[in-house]
């Protein structure tokens, strides 16, 4: 069954190595909070202040998580040294959007999606009945931050190492204004694709609206 | 002898305290809440430096809450106790 929604606000970062310009200074003014901030983290802020948003259900996705939280604790293991509790903390995979309810106050609802290369279209689908549900705007992210030391021993295929996209919707009874067509996002993990087919569709059309699969 | 003034660039540097100098930091400042403002987890991270950086191990909250209440307490404590 499909509903319709309304894109209320589309954003998009990627990087071969490192996002620059996360503005997270103004965006995180509080120095001890912004400290601890993963680059997911960073992205996730950047991108929901991108899309107007800091109070509302998330929905979150990541493929691979937080991968240098969870390198330097195998790091930590490999070397019999003490596991930083910094580290531990941010390794599990709903970091990202848990520092961004603690930076806004945001007390809604968060959900965070791993599941490989389908990752971004379980987000859609999950995000687009949690919109028909609670009949209210719910900021979709996903990003994947690879960049650690030695990635590319085992990577050939991921030119953007670290990469976001984002988009807000709400459900609406207009009909769709654009169809979203599969496509294969060269140098992106293929985690983020379903939700580029979105973003990339709407960010040229005035007031976009999409059929969304529940 | 560990100088003040490291170990202040040590703690900046462990907790990544942007745009803070040595120099920003006063000697009695408290290490937790209303000085630098460190939290839980900065505590057991503090503890884990403590061991590998100088083979500082507490047998006791008492000490820790001692060494802990200053960044010169702490100075003095790894100082006496420490392998500097």
């Amino acid at each position: 069954m499909k509903m319709n929604f309304k894109v209320t606000a589309v954003a998009k970062v990627y990087a071969e190595s490192k996002c620059e310009n996360l503005d997270e200074k103004r965006l995180v003014p509080k120095m001890m909070l912004r400290r601890r901030l993963t680059r997911s983290a960073k992205m996730m802020i950047y991108l929901s202040d991108q899309c107007h948003f800091s109070d509302g259900p998330v929905v979150y996705g990541s493929a691979y998580g937080e991968m240098q939280a969870t390198a330097d604790i195998v790091g930590a293991i490999a070397s019999t040294q003490p596991i930083s509790p910094t580290a531990f903390q941010n390794s599990v995979y709903n970091t990202a959007p848990s520092y961004f309810s603690l930076l806004y106050g945001n007390k809604n609802e968060i959900l965070t999606i791993s599941s490989g290369s389908d990752t971004s279209a379980n987000v859609l689908q999950s995000a687009a009945l949690q919109a028909v549900t609670m009949n209210t705007e719910v900021l979709l992210v996903c990003t994947e931050a690879l960049n650690i030391p030695n990635i590319n021993e085992v990577n050939s295929c991921t030119d953007y190492l670290e990469a976001g996209v984002a988009l807000s919707i709400t459900p609406t009874d207009v009909l769709p204004n654009i169809t979203v067509i599969k496509n294969e996002h060269k140098g992106f993990s293929p985690s983020l694709w379903a939700m580029l087919d979105v973003v990339n569709a709407c960010e040229t059309k005035a007031d976009p609206v999409i059929a969304l699969e529940l | 002898m560990l100088e003040i003034e490291t170990l202040k660039s040590q703690l900046i540097e462990l907790f990544q305290l942007e745009g803070v100098k040595a120099a920003d930091l006063s000697d009695d400042a408290a290490l937790f809440h209303e000085g630098v403002g460190l939290d839980s987890v900065d505590a057991i991270e503090l503890t884990i430096f403590l061991d590998n950086e100088y083979e500082i191990v507490f047998e006791n909250m008492a000490d820790s809450e001692s060494a802990f209440a200053s960044i010169k307490k702490l100075s003095d404590y790894i100082n006496e106790h420490g392998v500097v």
